[in-house]
């Protein structure tokens, strides 16, 4: 899987899940409606597209290991929380964005350093 | 998987799970009862000419040692005749007219052999019917509906029938106070009938919920005694002959927060001219002693036969004289008062209050006996002002329905400093213990203990014994020697000592929970409210293990169902100089300070959480649990929900602390809300395997309906919310059944 196609999962799952989020807690009767959790968790998510694009615009590789390094931090601590808000669908959602990042640890094509 | 719920908690704990900072209550106050001020519109003068309201020139003991042979309660089958509260001792019933001679004087043995000859021995419980035409679906509050449609093997198939919001609802921030809605529906005549926290009442078409008819009272929307506006339902009467073509044959009652009580045409919703005035009775016209507030009515009237029986709710822990406990009974079609019963000895009442009854009352409509619940006095933490003996306080209390007059009596805490109200109505059961079938009767307590007793007489079926309790340190208090402790079944948690420091909580907060466990004093449940350190340990809390929702009871399977918190809180009480000094507030959920205006002392009340708002004690937080009948003993007890904040679940292992209570199906299922998760749940009855479930607005603190209406079983439950959980708000009826063919 390509490092382009990576970053495209991530930015796409991070949509998906800040959808989610938003989803939780506007819509009545998710058992986390009104409440500031899945707000966090969609802020979360909005971190890791913002990681992503940032990604994709990178040039040097030290910002990228760096960027990688938060992104998987993100992904982590977003999913931890759609886990404890019992928000499934964002839960996958970060699966796939975890899956994004694992292709997005080949790096960029003709980046050997 | 275990160690990924206790590395996740870390973090999820930093929101902390919430436990509403404190409860209790002559209502089982939600939050902080701030309204010192409230004070009726129009201050009654004049008492009910039928009423008598005699008091024993001196009154009997509400203590007992087992020195005391007179009224010991020593808690022995042989001898509690001698623990109970006698009739002949009682003399504080003011009763209707044809007795109010006799209030002060012994009971004769002609009459005790009157109330002797109306109780048939051998009666039981009446069998259920597919109706839930009483806040616990049956007068002798069991809970229980002989329906079984819906079962462990098909419940999990149950999905939503209908929704109802009903718009009556506040979460504070506006101009009017926030909501708290525990009414269990009405399933009578055809209809569901729900009264509301804006005081209306509301008949829906029971399989589809459409409104057939409404009520609103107009009532003030004023928190007056309670931080909230709050409504616990409705009840229902029916004549026993209904008059074709005639109004108010059928009535449905509705309280207020400003003590009316209105009665309306259950089939029109019009109200009941012949009732009282114009349909409504204010029955804070007997509001005359220490009327700092009107007698709210929060709880649905109890209604035996053709009799009304009302209790009040208050406002505790701002003022320690308040109005004294009381209870009426009114004819259900004219409102006329029959009688009133007082709770606490007329020398006295000035300078005490409460001892009322706010929750449910239950019946035995056979023997004509109504079952009391009797609230702590004033003021909660602090008896200096009241060492005389209040035999009636905290107690279960057995009177003839016709005549208020005391049968037996069984005080549960002598001299309360707790606040530990007999918060919910006593569960009737006709149980077979070693191959003797008895008429019994179980108290669920704020303690934690279960205390059953013969309903006839108030004798012990397992032996209660008098234990002695550790004494305090307050100057002018007098503190009792002896409590009463069951021994079977067993209390539902140790409250022998504290539990143990939660490791999470104590991390996330440097030792902080540690701290607060050394500074607090605990020598076992009956610690003694103090001024040293960090309080007394309160555990459990004044919330209490149960709540109002009380004991359901399956009476072929012999099993008794409760849900239970385990929170810890501490008291601590400060010289009125210390206070005035502090001036401290009152917080959420009933926590912070209350000055207990008119005693020493003034106090506070704290839930022990950590700087997160963590609780510093090992889970479990609640659980759900069932009592084999014939032996007393556990039959099961898991945990029970998710505790909850910010939306954060905490894992399924801890439970959360509960408010709300079961109702039970002979289909084999608990259906039960109650949970912070604002979840509803079935189990099944037999294994407590958790079955079904489906969230909702708000956590569920009422009793779901169950009732069968053209042929299909339905299973009601109302979202309202409670603060004392967290602070949320609903006003949702949800309405489940199984797919229609």
């Amino acid at each position: 899987m390509s490092y382009r196609l990576g970053l495209t999962l991530i930015m796409v799952a991070a949509i998906v899940a800040i959808g989610c989020g938003l989803y939780a807690y506007f819509v009545p009767l998710t058992g986390v409606t009104g409440v500031w959790g899945p707000l966090a968790a969609a802020f979360g998510a909005f971190c890791l597209l913002i990681g992503g694009a940032l990604m994709v615009k990178a040039g040097s590789r030290g910002a990228r290991v760096v960027l990688m390094i938060l992104l998987a931090l993100g992904i982590l601590l977003t999913a931890l929380a759609a886990w404890l808000l019992h928000q499934w669908i964002m839960l996958a959602a970060l699966a796939v964005c975890a899956i994004g990042w694992l292709a997005a640890l080949s790096g960029p094509e003709g980046d050997t350093a | 998987m275990n160690t990924l719920l206790r590395s996740t908690a870390l973090i999820a704990l930093l929101a902390g799970p919430a436990f509403a900072q404190d409860t209790t209550g002559d209502e089982p106050t939600d939050t902080a009862p701030a309204q010192e001020e409230a004070a009726p519109e129009t201050a009654p003068d004049t008492a009910p000419e039928t009423t008598s309201e005699a008091a024993p020139e001196t009154p009997p003991s509400d203590e007992s040692t087992p020195s005391d042979s007179a009224d010991a309660e020593t808690g022995t089958d042989s001898d509690t005749a001698t623990d109970t509260a006698p009739a002949e001792q009682d003399g504080m019933n003011g009763s209707g007219e044809d007795t109010a001679q006799e209030d002060s004087e012994p009971e004769t043995p002609a009459e005790e052999a009157t109330i002797q000859a109306r109780i048939p021995s051998d009666a039981r419980v009446p069998a259920s019917g597919p109706d839930w035409p009483s806040f616990h679906g049956q007068v002798s509050g069991a809970k229980y509906s002989p329906l079984d449609q819906i079962t462990p093997e098909n419940v999990g198939e149950m999905e939503l029938a209908w929704r109802y919001e009903t718009g009556d609802v506040s979460d504070g921030s506006g101009d009017l106070p926030a909501t708290v809605w525990s009414a269990t529906p009405i399933y009578a005549n055809g209809l569901l009938y729900i009264g509301t926290p804006f005081y209306r009442v509301l008949a829906l078409d029971p399989a589809t919920g459409e409104e057939v008819w409404s009520f609103d009272s107009q009532s003030t929307l004023e928190a007056l005694t309670q931080p909230a506006l709050k409504n616990r339902g409705v009840a229902y009467w029916e004549a026993d002959e209904p008059v074709e073509g005639e109004a108010c044959q059928k009535i449905v009652y509705l309280g207020t927060m400003d003590a009316r009580l209105f009665a309306v045409d259950a089939d029109t919703g019009a109200q009941c001219e012949n009732f009282a005035d114009g349909g409504v009775l204010d029955v804070n016209q007997w509001n005359t002693v220490n009327d700092r507030w009107p007698l709210s009515l929060l709880q649905p009237p109890t209604i035996v036969g053709d009799h009304v029986v009302i209790g009040w709710a208050g406002n505790d822990w701002d003022w320690a004289e308040a109005p004294p406990g009381s209870i009426f009974s009114v004819n259900a079609q004219t409102g006329e008062l029959e009688w009133t019963f007082d709770t606490i000895p007329e020398e006295i009442r000035e300078k005490t209050g409460t001892a009322n009854v706010w929750t449910a009352m239950s019946a035995d409509e056979e023997r004509g006996i109504v079952y009391l619940p009797v609230a702590s006095p004033s003021p909660n933490y602090y008896g200096g002002n009241r060492t005389e003996d209040i035999p009636y306080a905290t107690s279960t209390t057995a009177l003839d329905v016709e005549t208020g007059e005391v049968i037996w009596s069984r005080q549960w805490v002598h001299h309360d400093i707790w606040d530990y109200d007999i918060n919910a109505a006593p569960t009737l059961m006709d149980i077979t213990v070693d191959g003797e079938e008895i008429p019994a009767l179980m108290q669920a307590t704020k303690m934690g203990f279960l205390f059953v007793v013969n309903r006839e007489t108030g004798e012990d079926v397992w032996p209660i014994e008098e234990r002695p309790v550790p004494a305090g340190d307050i100057e002018g208090e007098r503190y009792a020697e002896t409590q009463p402790f069951p021994t079977k079944p067993a209390p539902l948690l140790d409250q022998s000592k504290l539990p143990d420091v939660w490791w999470l909580a104590d991390v996330a907060s440097f030792g902080a929970c540690s701290k607060l466990w050394d500074d607090m004093v605990y020598e076992g449940m009956y610690t003694a409210p103090t001024t040293e350190g960090a309080g007394a340990g309160a555990y459990p809390n004044s919330a209490g293990v149960v709540q109002w929702g009380g004991v359901g009871f399956d009476p072929d399977k012999q099993l008794a169902v409760v849900n239970l918190s385990h929170v810890v809180q501490h008291i601590q009480l400060y010289d009125r100089e210390q206070y005035e000094e502090i001036n401290g507030e009152a917080g959420p959920g009933e926590s912070g300070f209350h000055p207990q205006t008119g005693a020493p002392y003034g106090m506070s009340l704290k839930t022990a959480l950590n700087r997160w708002g963590m609780p510093c004690w090992e889970p479990p937080f609640g659980e759900l649990a069932a009592i084999d009948m014939t032996t007393g003993e556990i039959a099961w007890r898991r945990p029970f929900g998710m505790s909850q904040r910010y939306g954060f679940y905490m894992p399924g292992g801890w439970g959360s602390p509960t408010i709300g209570g079961p109702a039970i199906t002979k289909g084999g299922l608990i259906f039960i809300g109650a949970t912070m998760d604002a979840m509803v749940r079935a189990y099944d009855l037999e294994t407590g395997e958790e079955l079904w479930s489906d969230i909702t607005e708000a956590p569920s603190v009422s009793n779901p309906a169950v009732y069968e209406h053209d042929g299909a079983q339905y299973v009601a439950f109302v979202s309202g919310g409670n603060s004392i959980l967290k602070p949320s708000v609903g006003d949702m009826v949800s309405v489940y059944r199984l797919p229609q063919q």
